[in-house]
């Protein structure tokens, strides 16, 4: 870290392979579908690096990064709120990784955020029920409930979508 | 599902991601045995499980791709980074690598510079390519440069590879400022004009910037690969190889330049051909190449017998010893970098008292107490420490950084002329010293920049300010319900929510109050929350609500978790918890 700090790609490239996945997941959980997530990901990481300075305790450099990525994904969906070219833009970026499970991503993107992050959390990155509940501030029986409700959720909004024509 | 078999649905999710223990495993199976709704359950859940894992698998590639994009995105940002640090430490540490790093990146590169630099020779001429200078340094045991440095005067430079112990070395500088001495795992810095000393060990020196750099030199961290030079190559702007003649001995050599906008720095160098080591180099503090070079060397002496005793160090008589961590500055600025803004302030206040008059320690820690007195919210108290310094520190480098200090103080205070004033003169003052994109030019400018940009906000908050000093929450009622009315930018539209909030509070319609702290809450989570629960933790507790207030201190306490512990208002809060509960446990 503090190698990082004195502005060592090489350093910040460990980092990178460590947090990247976690980020993307979370970055998906918001905005729903895995182009923007990808960009907004993007972002962030390259957001680490450059105010890496600015991070007091380096201890906390999973929640401090966690917090740029929502916080460059809520940005990013007040643009599309507002439509500032972003909600065509990223509409029509979309298309080319719709093969990427398209049912499963547009059934996601209906879950509410409470479920879909710690759902995509925990399958995404691959972390303990443990660790997700931690940046979320959220008990582990918590993060079992969300889950379950979660995927229960996700099957009905699938079945459903599956009986349309 | 049957409603009976409820109980198995929380087994069954366990049991989809292999949590489920044997026993449990084996009362469930007999179970889904006779159980066809727990099967068919089942059987949703593994497939949902395995289209998730798949999903998450088949983004592997857009993760790696991610990656590859991060990374090279990182690569194209200057070695120099501007940072929103408002800290006059990390320009001292500046200063220090300014004036010799290059120094610093040919002797690391003499001793260790050793392999993976794949770097061709540039243009048809292969008489020289870095590999063969690595490939010469690998010889090299001893090192001695003489030349001169600042404002021309003298400086001496030894180094001894530890030829036993891989990556040790004993180093010893001299110049008119400084006296430093490496031995290996130890580090001498005296400062003849002070008659300060400090003494460090390796293990000691993490909060100690400008002594680390020489540590790093030793443990070579940032050159460890070897591609320093790939590093300057590729960093420079405008870099250029040039074969000629020496001018006094006129033998056939190399001449390489580059400039670094970042560092606001030139570099030259020349490198013999014969022995394909460095022989003269040049650093001058502009891209141009303009005045006197910072740094003049043109005595490099390999290979010279260099006796042990050169690098001995004899404690100056009467001389003020700082051991490490211990030393005042350094236990403040230990306080400051944790967080701990009310220690840290009361460690810099003796610790300036102790140290030089007029010299850039005192003018660091003076911008540092500023920084302590914003961040516990006394920004009346910070706004003296800034001016003081502007009126007291008139070297243009500590100068330009304490009104950038004051001008992002005073667009914290939305007084925006104010503040535009401060960052023009940042700028004024700066200019020339510190290149366009270096740290506080390029901090300033963008700063003037985002000010212009929210202009329309900004007299209205400035007057809604006003009226709140003067406590009318009536009128500022009605200004911030206007900004919020108005205002683009959501940073400023979640300000106004709570500055209504506020004022509905004083106005005693407290239901109101909650209602705009909560919304506030709700529509921008992004936002630091810890204000607003915190306002509504006081509102509840006004109106005799103390479960409700309780919780909602927590969970400022929670919105700031990655704060540091002394900013406002996480104290304050723990402080009401503190009251709270201990009132709630009186019989």
């Amino acid at each position: 870290m503090a190698d990082t700090r004195r502005g060592d790609r090489a350093a910040y490239a460990i980092l990178v392979g460590r947090h990247a996945k976690r980020i993307f997941a979370i970055c998906l959980a918001v905005v729903g579908n895995t182009h923007d997530a990808e960009d907004i990901a993007q972002d962030t990481l390259v957001k680490g690096f450059l105010q890496i300075n600015t991070l007091r305790d380096e201890g906390q450099f999973a929640p401090w990064l966690t917090r740029i990525a929502r916080n460059q994904c809520m940005d990013f969906l007040r643009r599309v709120k507002r439509g500032e070219n972003f909600l065509e833009e990223s509409r029509t970026k979309s298309q080319p990784h719709t093969s990427e499970y398209p049912e499963l991503q547009s059934a996601l993107r209906q879950l509410p955020e409470e479920f879909r992050l710690p759902l995509l959390l925990y399958y995404f990155d691959g972390q303990s029920i443990k660790n997700v509940a931690e940046p979320l501030n959220i008990t582990e029986a918590g993060v079992h409930t969300r889950i379950s409700r979660a995927r229960k959720e996700l099957r009905r909004i699938l079945t459903e979508q599956g009986d349309k024509p | 599902m049957n409603p009976l078999c409820r109980e198995w649905q929380s087994q069954i999710e366990a049991f989809v991601t292999g949590t489920l223990s044997t026993p449990r495993t084996d009362s469930l199976n007999q179970h889904l045995n006779n159980c066809d709704s727990c099967r068919k359950y089942l059987e949703n859940l593994r497939d949902d499980h395995n289209h998730l894992t798949e999903f998450s698998n088949i983004t592997n590639t857009t993760i790696s791709r991610l990656e590859q994009n991060v990374l090279a995105a990182i690569a194209q940002v200057p070695m120099e980074q501007p940072s929103n640090t408002i800290s006059i430490w990390r320009k001292i540490m500046k200063n220090r690598i300014t004036k010799l790093a290059t120094a610093a990146a040919l002797i690391l590169a003499v001793f260790y510079g050793l392999n993976l630099i794949t770097w061709p020779a540039k243009g048809h001429n292969t008489a020289w390519a870095v590999e063969q200078t690595i490939q010469a340094l690998k010889n090299v045991d001893t090192l001695y440069i003489s030349g001169t440095i600042n404002d021309g005067s003298p400086f001496k430079f030894w180094i001894k590879r530890n030829k036993e112990k891989e990556g040790f070395f004993k180093l010893r500088y001299e110049s008119k400022d400084e006296v430093v001495v490496v031995q290996d795992t130890k580090i001498y810095a005296y400062s003849p004009q002070t008659n300060q000393l400090q003494i460090l060990d390796k293990g000691q020196i993490n909060n100690h910037w400008p002594l680390k750099f020489w540590f790093i030199m030793g443990e070579l961290k940032l050159w460890t690969s070897g591609t320093i030079f790939q590093k300057m190559k590729q960093n420079a702007t405008d870099w250029t190889e040039t074969y000629g003649k020496d001018e006094t001995t006129g033998r056939d050599c190399v001449f390489v330049t580059g400039s670094y906008a970042s560092m606001s720095q030139y570099l030259w160098l020349e490198f013999d051909l014969g022995t394909k080591l460095v022989v003269r180099t040049k650093v001058w503090q502009n891209t141009k190449r303009e005045g006197m070079p910072e740094l003049n060397s043109d005595n490099f002496v390999y290979n010279q017998e260099i006796p042990d005793t050169r690098f001995d160090f004899e404690i100056p008589p009467g001389a003020n010893i700082n051991a490490g961590e211990n030393s005042p500055e350094a236990k403040a600025q230990k306080l400051f970098e944790e967080g701990k803004y009310q220690e840290a302030l009361l460690a810099y206040q003796e610790a300036y008292k102790k140290a030089p008059p007029a010299g850039m320690l005192q003018a660091s820690m003076l911008s540092n107490m500023g920084q302590c007195y914003v961040s516990l919210g006394q920004q009346e108290k910070a706004k003296e420490i800034f001016q003081k310094a502007i009126r007291e520190y008139r070297d243009p480098e500590v100068l330009g950084i304490s009104y950038y200090n004051l001008g992002y103080l005073y667009s914290d205070l939305h007084q925006k002329d104010k503040a535009l004033e401060a960052f023009r003169n940042c700028i004024q003052t700066v200019k020339g010293i510190c290149g366009p994109n270096g740290f506080p030019i390029k901090n300033a400018r963008e700063m003037m920049e985002r000010l212009e940009k929210e202009g329309n906000d900004y007299p209205l908050k400035e007057k809604a300010m006003n009226l709140f000093e003067k406590e009318n929450y009536q009128d500022a009622l009605a200004v911030s319900l206007e900004i919020y009315k108005k205002t683009a930018n959501p940073m400023n539209a979640a300000e106004a929510l709570i500055w209504i909030g506020f004022c509905y509070e004083h106005l005693n319609q407290t239901e109101k109050a909650i209602e705009y702290y909560e919304k506030s809450i709700r529509e921008y989570p992004q936002e630091n929350l810890t204000p607003n629960w915190f306002y509504l933790g006081k509102v509840y507790q006004k109106t005799h609500q103390k479960e409700k207030a309780l919780n909602a201190f927590k969970n400022c306490l929670r919105a700031g978790k990655t704060l540091p512990p002394e900013v406002f208002p996480l104290k304050d809060a723990r402080e009401m918890i503190k009251k709270l509960e201990s009132e709630s446990s009186r019989p």
